[in-house]
């Protein structure tokens, strides 16, 4: 136990520097935050979609699935006829565009629904509900929220948008929200409603089975019967897929707020530091009265844990409700990138609590340890006696140094010889502390050569108190260059990721106008282009080419396969590039059973051209030889690339989900667009947009996509500018006799001010200047490695100086603003006063 | 209650700089008895040092130290630290009160160390503050007072907890003369009527004077009797 | 027999046990009835076709269904012995309800027809009693009927066939395969089979029975097969409205006689309890002979009663007299428990009958149907 007089001792001691203890709450709280609101959100935006899943799936334990064709009626039909298989529910799905929402529709036949949802509420039985549900097209549920979200009333008519046509719904009951969590934005209709509103009247997107452990023999019939293309899919599954999705890009998102949970822990680490070097002689006082070194330890460790823990509380509740903002860029991303969620509202979780608290509780008392070891193993005799400690102010550089080299050594090392995403994350965070450990020797090496230069007393003085303050400023210093490095790093890394697909982009997009049906929905199967329509423009006289796409995911074992099956138009073969290739390629592609894959796909599933990929046709499972592997930016899991009339003889599909239009020389694609429009309206409504636009909206999703990204990287550079005006306020308040004494010598208020500005001003710049090679570095590490290991993409690193110089000149302005109010204090304080003593 | 401090061939030593000091070669002697003794000896010839390492602040490099049937130099820091806060009280010549505690609070610090029932603290506390005539500043913070009160609190807080022994270290080193003599007459006093053994160090003959025996320690570490006119 | 509360009724809540929870315990209980009224489209059941003039019915024509009427089904029920005499009670019922006159166009699962059906085995030896309901609606075969040839069926439960019909239907532990056999031409109930079923014009059905087609099978239950044989009772109907406001339900009477013959009481039930002026039968005779019995041409007293664990009190001992025929037939129970504990609940099951006519003992089996006596 803690006796409770040493106790009160001590944290006393700490709430003599208020300021400091504040400043250092403050940074560990924003390092807190930050990570809280990154794991709400993310966590949030998976949560939602997992209840939305989870909910629309209701208690099916399997789902029989199959490609973009779905699944024949029949087969149900014989499920239930044949097996007499009672708990199995057919389910047709679509999205529909809603303003600019989008809502799930779900088709289920309610009289198979018994055991599987429980959407109805037990009120529902009102104004013929069940009647016009089963009777009348397009008449669906809603929940409560969404409804009154939507502004559709009871009874209310409102317009959808599917596959580019308007289509007229009407609400006539509610959906159970009480019972139905994770249901919003969802519609539920009776399922020849939907098979109504979708073009394949005879499919069904999936069954949902119950199927239990013991059910094997069952199991097997099913199975005996199933299409060659379909499956049966355990229901969590589908879940754990859509986390495999998003796992690097919240992967990514964590790392980035740990690297504000570590600035933080820095921050506490300096202030204890600071205050436990200042209170040396109490403690050496209280272990002459007999208190136990274990006690003195014990009331430490608690100080720490009280500031650790009142960190995290600050930082929980601010992240919680920063969080909000956050989730609206996590799941606006998300829906860039993955899948269709919605996400109203992410509240926080018991796990993300204890993951706050561990990290911040933990890193505080990590924080503490070294300068409590140090207080506590210093003789105390020497203390009391005044007597210097001694410190090898100089001989605890060089090692730490030297071991700061070993890791960037080890680091590199890692990056070359693993492979995981995981390593590649540790080589980064290796690479990190290597460089914050060279940070304080570099710092005295750089000191020392400026003092070289400087023939001026005072100047000497100036520089030579960076010197001997490096013991304190050192690791702020060090957090100062991580979170700048880091800054430059990830800009770095962006601008280099921007530039290739910007590259790709222009050599890829070569038609003049993209086509595809007006539907907010992006990769759905049911989204087809109407063969009128192609056929129309095909003959417009101002079009002298078009290539077609279809875009389908293939369902199979293990997770999805996205298949682009193309018909291309003969400019079209210059926009890719084939990165690995087999002699002909091209001329296999288009003649062979052969396919390209994107490079993601390649890293994500380790093919190598020539391989032969087993793909799920409507006509069995097929071999495809890979004959090349091509460059694109559009899709992190990869895509199988195939010629259409390959796709078609396979899959007996002819939709076509896109279409690329190359016009007449000379022929205006304003002009042509309009045409396009006129001819189409009336069938079908387009999605219209010309080469340059495309290339706009791409560009602008790709700044959407990292927008998150920095707005994290400012919050980590706000917690390192609190790190660093902690460090100067402390070490300002150590050198205050010193700082009256140079005014007792004559030094004006402005001489002073001038020398301690210079001082911060130089920490600043050193920063700045430490860390253009760290942040290159970093960025080096990021491009080559973790992009290429989370998502599969290689580009080239390009070094980009304006980083770099906004780093520098942010590091100078910050270490200045954090300087000014210790200037402002050593001012404002009578010399006398000062060196009278503490 | 016989005590006794016994120091056997002690080797004690420290780096300055880069510089080893040799403060005792081979240092025995054997205080014994009640009362008080003084140790006189210029600055730097390790008075400090041997109080340090009477009170277990520091250990000696070699050689044994007893006091009573305790042998320190044979304890771990825990074990040393028990001693110190039943065994001792130290009054510094900094008076190093703790700067974060009121008067009242560092005089309850070596009590509560000890497990003293509240009612029992409070009890001390007044009537030591009362003998050391401080009675009205409980509540206040050292830096508060003026240096002859904080070393007059630093001398209540010494025998507070009523130890065997009291180690004072220059006690009136800081501080002028007149409350220097205040500061040594409450020394003497207080360990008198509490019959503590006191034993001080000082570079003052006019300080030693107040002890029943006085000691010099010359500048090679050796510990003589002190003598009329003896060069010291 | 006249099921036509029984099934308005039903489908309402058939709809809601499959919607609204998907506790199986767990039972909405309605206590709405305009609300259901309304789910059924009104009372009205404007654009139908009624029931309102006797037809030549024939067949196998009018083995298949009637969808411009509102509701129809073929109810199959018998106790069935194997061959040391151990009996099995059975009934396989199929249901067809029109939510609407007008059939619908769109997707093939657009229908304005709903087909649900009842399967249930009495196992007198064990007094275990099996019971279970599906409904579906008639999409790409999951469920229908058809005249020629002649099939009747929910998914994996059906009666099929021309000359001879087989029936399968299985459920969890249970599963019944019988072949039925038509002994002679059907039996027209009522007026050349119109049942009118109250005073009002357009309240009657079309109403037939073949009372007793031969029946040999196999019957498993749980890992336990049977090869039994019996009679078995084929009662068909469809109507768009029959009872009249004050009627809530009936007791129905299909008896196997073992002097070959076959006889069918109804006694339809106002609020009071009394027996209405409609209740009436039909005794048809292994010659071929038919005779049609009025209301007052029978007596039916209840005479041992079962609660169900629902509380409602249900009749399941008649004692029945043919005063006209010197008939006295005491009616009884071959289980107390054959209550379906459907959404709404009813009684239906196997029964013994001893007695005699004219002096003479007259011995039979039959089945029993109790409908309105829940306060459900």
């Amino acid at each position: 136990m803690v006796a409770s007089l040493p106790f009160r001792a001590c944290i006393n001691g700490l709430l003599r520097y208020p300021l400091q203890a504040a400043l250092a709450v403050l940074g560990l709280a924003l390092g807190v935050m930050v990570f809280v609101a990154v794991d709400i959100a993310t966590d949030g935006a998976q949560r939602a979609f997992r209840l939305s899943l989870d909910a629309l799936s209701g208690r099916a334990t399997h789902h029989i699935v199959a490609g973009a064709q779905g699944l024949p009626d029949t087969l149900y039909v014989r499920l239930r006829r044949e097996l007499g298989l009672r708990q199995s529910a057919p389910v047709v799905e679509t999205a529909v565009s809603y303003g600019t929402g989008v809502l799930q529709v779900l088709g289920v036949d309610p009289f198979a629904e018994q055991g599987f949802r429980s959407y109805f509420a037990a009120d529902a039985l009102q104004d013929n509900l069940w009647r016009r549900l089963l009777l009348e097209p397009g008449t669906v549920l809603i929940g409560a929220r969404t409804a009154e979200r939507l502004g559709v009333a009871m009874g209310e008519r409102f317009t959808v948008q599917l596959n580019g046509r308007d289509v007229a719904l009407t609400r006539v009951g509610t959906l159970d929200d009480a019972t139905t969590r994770g249901i919003e934005n969802v519609l539920v209709a009776d399922i020849a409603s939907v098979k109504e509103l979708r073009d394949q009247p005879t499919r069904l997107s999936r069954i949902d089975l119950i199927l239990r452990d013991e059910d094997a023999d069952l199991r097997a019939a099913i199975e005996k019967r199933l299409p060659s293309d379909a499956r049966i899919e355990a229901a969590s599954a589908r879940v754990r897929s859509v986390q495999e999705l998003t796992r690097a890009f919240t992967l990514n998102l964590t790392a980035m707020s740990l690297l504000a949970v570590v600035i933080g822990v820095f921050l506490i680490y300096n202030t204890l530091h600071f205050t436990i070097l200042r209170r040396h002689v109490t403690f050496a006082t209280l272990r002459a009265l007999g208190v136990t070194r274990r006690e003195l330890l014990v009331s430490i460790l608690l100080e720490a844990g009280l500031l650790g823990a009142l960190a995290v509380c600050l930082g929980t509740l601010a992240g919680s409700y920063v969080a909000d903002s956050l989730l609206a860029l996590v799941s606006r991303t998300i829906n860039d990138l993955y899948f269709a969620v919605s996400v109203s509202e992410a509240s926080i979780t018991g796990a993300t609590v204890l993951k706050a608290t561990l990290l911040g509780v933990s890193g505080s008392l990590l924080a503490v340890s070294v300068p409590a070891g140090e207080a506590l193993f210093a003789p105390p005799a020497q203390t009391l006696m005044r007597r210097p400690i001694e410190r090898r102010v100089t001989g605890w550089l060089l090692p730490l140094a030297a071991a700061g080299l070993l890791l960037v050594a080890l680091s590199v090392l890692i990056a070359a010889l693993s492979a995981g995403l995981s390593s590649g994350y540790a080589a980064l965070a290796i690479l990190l502390i290597g460089c914050s450990l060279l940070v304080p020797w570099s710092v005295v090496k750089l000191a020392r050569a400026l003092r070289r230069l400087v023939r001026h007393p005072m100047l000497r003085h100036t520089v030579g108190g960076l010197e001997a303050g490096i013991s304190r400023i050192g690791v702020a210093e060090a957090a100062l260059v991580v979170a700048l490095a880091a800054t430059i790093g990830v800009t770095l890394m962006i601008g280099s990721f921007r530039t290739a697909v910007d590259q790709w982009l222009s050599s890829t997009l070569r038609a003049d106008i993209y086509i595809r049906p007006a539907q907010a929905v992006t990769g759905r199967d049911e989204t087809r282009i109407e063969p009128a329509v192609i056929a129309a423009i095909r003959n417009m006289p101002a079009v002298s080419d078009i290539s077609l796409g279809r875009f389908v995911e293939l369902r199979r074992e293990g997770g999805g396969v996205s298949l682009f099956a193309i018909e291309l138009a003969g400019e079209s073969y210059a926009g890719f590039h084939l990165l690995a290739e087999r002699a002909q390629a091209w001329q296999a592609f288009d003649n062979d059973m052969a396919v390209f894959v994107s490079e993601p796909y390649a890293f994500h599933h380790r093919v190598q051209v020539g391989d032969v990929l087993q793909l799920p046709t409507a006509l069995g499972e097929q071999g495809f030889a890979v004959a090349g592997i091509y460059r694109d930016y559009g899709s992190d899991q990869g895509v199988v690339l195939m010629r259409m009339s390959l796709y078609r003889r396979w899959w007996q599909d002819p939709g076509i989900s896109s279409m690329g239009v190359y016009l007449k020389q000379s022929q205006d694609p304003q002009q042509a667009m309009g045409d396009i429009h006129a001819l189409t309206g009336d069938v079908q409504q387009l999605s219209l947009r010309s080469n340059r636009e495309l290339r706009a909206v791409s560009l602008e999703v790709f700044d959407r996509t990292f927008e998150i990204t920095r707005v994290l990287r400012w919050l980590t550079t706000i917690v390192a500018v609190v790190a660093i005006l902690t460090a100067l306020s402390a070490v300002q308040l150590e050198r205050r006799r010193e700082l009256a004494l140079l005014r007792g010598i004559g030094l004006t208020s402005r001489q002073l001010a001038g020398v301690l500005f210079a001082q911060t001003g130089l920490l600043g710049l050193f920063a700045g200047l430490l860390a253009m090679p760290v942040g290159v570095a970093l960025s080096v590490l990021l491009v080559h490695v973790i992009n290429r290991r989370a998502f599969g993409w290689s580009m080239d690193f390009v070094l980009d100086a304006k980083p770099l110089a906004e780093a520098l000149a942010l590091a100078t302005l910050v270490a200045l603003i954090a300087g000014a109010l210790p200037v402002w204090r050593a001012l404002r304080e009578s010399p006398a006063l000062a060196l009278r003593g503490e | 209650m016989a005590r006794r401090i016994e120091l056997h061939g002690i080797y004690h030593s420290y780096v300055q700089g880069s510089v080893r000091q040799t403060v005792f070669e081979a240092l025995s002697h054997t205080f014994a008895g009640a009362g008080s003794t003084a140790i006189l000896g210029r600055s730097g010839c390790g008075k400090s040092t041997l109080l340090n390492l009477i009170s277990g602040l520091d250990r000696p490099q070699r050689g044994r130290i007893r006091v009573d049937d305790q042998e320190i130099t044979a304890y771990n820091e825990a074990q040393l630290a028990l001693y110190r806060r039943r065994y001792v009280g130290i009054v510094f010549q900094s008076f190093n009160l703790v700067p974060t505690l009121s008067v009242g609070d560092n005089l309850r610090l070596p009590l509560e160390l000890n497990g003293l029932p509240a009612k029992e603290r409070e009890r001390r506390v007044a009537e030591v503050l009362e003998r050391v005539g401080l009675r009205e500043l409980i509540d206040r913070y050292p830096e508060e007072l003026s240096g002859g009160e904080q070393q007059r609190v630093a001398v209540a807080r010494s025998v507070v907890h009523k130890p065997q022994l009291v180690l004072a270290d220059e006690p009136t080193g800081s501080l002028d003369a007149e409350n220097g003599t205040r500061a040594i007459e409450l020394i003497r006093d207080t360990t008198v009527e509490g019959g503590h053994t006191l034993l001080m160090v000082t570079h003052s003959l006019a300080v030693a004077g107040y002890a029943d025996t006085v000691l010099v320690l010359d500048d090679d570490g050796v510990l003589d009797e002190y003598r009329e006119g003896i060069a010291w | 027999m006249n099921v036509l509360h029984l099934l308005s009724t039903c489908l309402a809540l058939v709809l809601l046990a499959a919607c609204g929870t998907a506790d199986d315990e767990a039972v909405t209980p309605v206590t709405r009835p305009n609300a259901l009224q309304q789910a059924l489209g009104g009372g009205g059941g404007e654009g139908y076709a009624r029931a309102e003039t006797v037809r030549a019915l024939e067949f196998p024509r009018d083995h298949g269904p009637h969808p411009r009427f509102r509701n129809e089904w073929w109810y199959y029920t018998g106790v069935l012995q194997t061959a040391t005499g151990r009996q099995f009670g059975f009934e396989l019922t199929f249901f067809r309800v029109a939510l609407q006159a007008q059939p619908l166009t769109g997707n093939a699962w657009r229908s304005n027809q709903i087909y649900f059906a009842h399967f249930a085995v009495t196992d007198v030896a064990e007094a275990r009693f099996y019971a279970f309901e599906r409904v579906s609606r008639p999409a790409d075969g999951l469920a229908g009927a058809r005249a020629e040839p002649f099939a009747v069926w929910l998914e994996d439960w059906q009666v099929a066939g021309e000359d001879t019909w087989a029936l399968q239907a299985s459920e969890a532990q249970v599963s019944l395969r019988l072949s039925l056999r038509p002994q002679r031409p059907p039996v027209l109930n009522g007026e050349r089979g119109l049942s009118r079923k109250s005073a009002a014009a357009g309240n009657a059905s079309y109403y037939y029975s073949v009372p007793r087609l031969l029946a040999d099978g196999e019957l498993r239950v749980g890992s336990s097969s049977y090869q039994l044989g019996g009679p078995v009772w084929l009662d068909r109907e469809w109507s768009t409205s029959a009872l009249g406001g004050e009627q809530v339900g009936w007791d129905w009477f299909a008896l196997h006689l073992d002097d070959g013959s076959n006889l069918m009481l109804y006694q339809l039930r106002d609020r009071r309890g009394a027996a209405d002026p409609f209740s009436a039968g039909t005794w048809s005779f292994a010659n071929g002979e038919v005779v049609h019995l009025p209301a007052g041409a029978f007596r039916a007293q209840p005479r041992v009663f079962w609660t169900a664990p629902d509380t409602a009190r249900y009749p399941i001992g008649w004692d029945v007299v043919l005063p006209d025929y010197q008939v006295r037939l005491a009616v009884r129970a071959l289980q107390e428990d054959q209550w379906l504990n459907f959404t709404v609940p009813y009684w239906e099951g196997a029964v013994a009958v001893t007695g005699e006519r004219a002096g003479r003992p007259l011995q039979g089996v039959g089945y029993l149907e109790l409908t309105g006596y829940s306060t459900r």
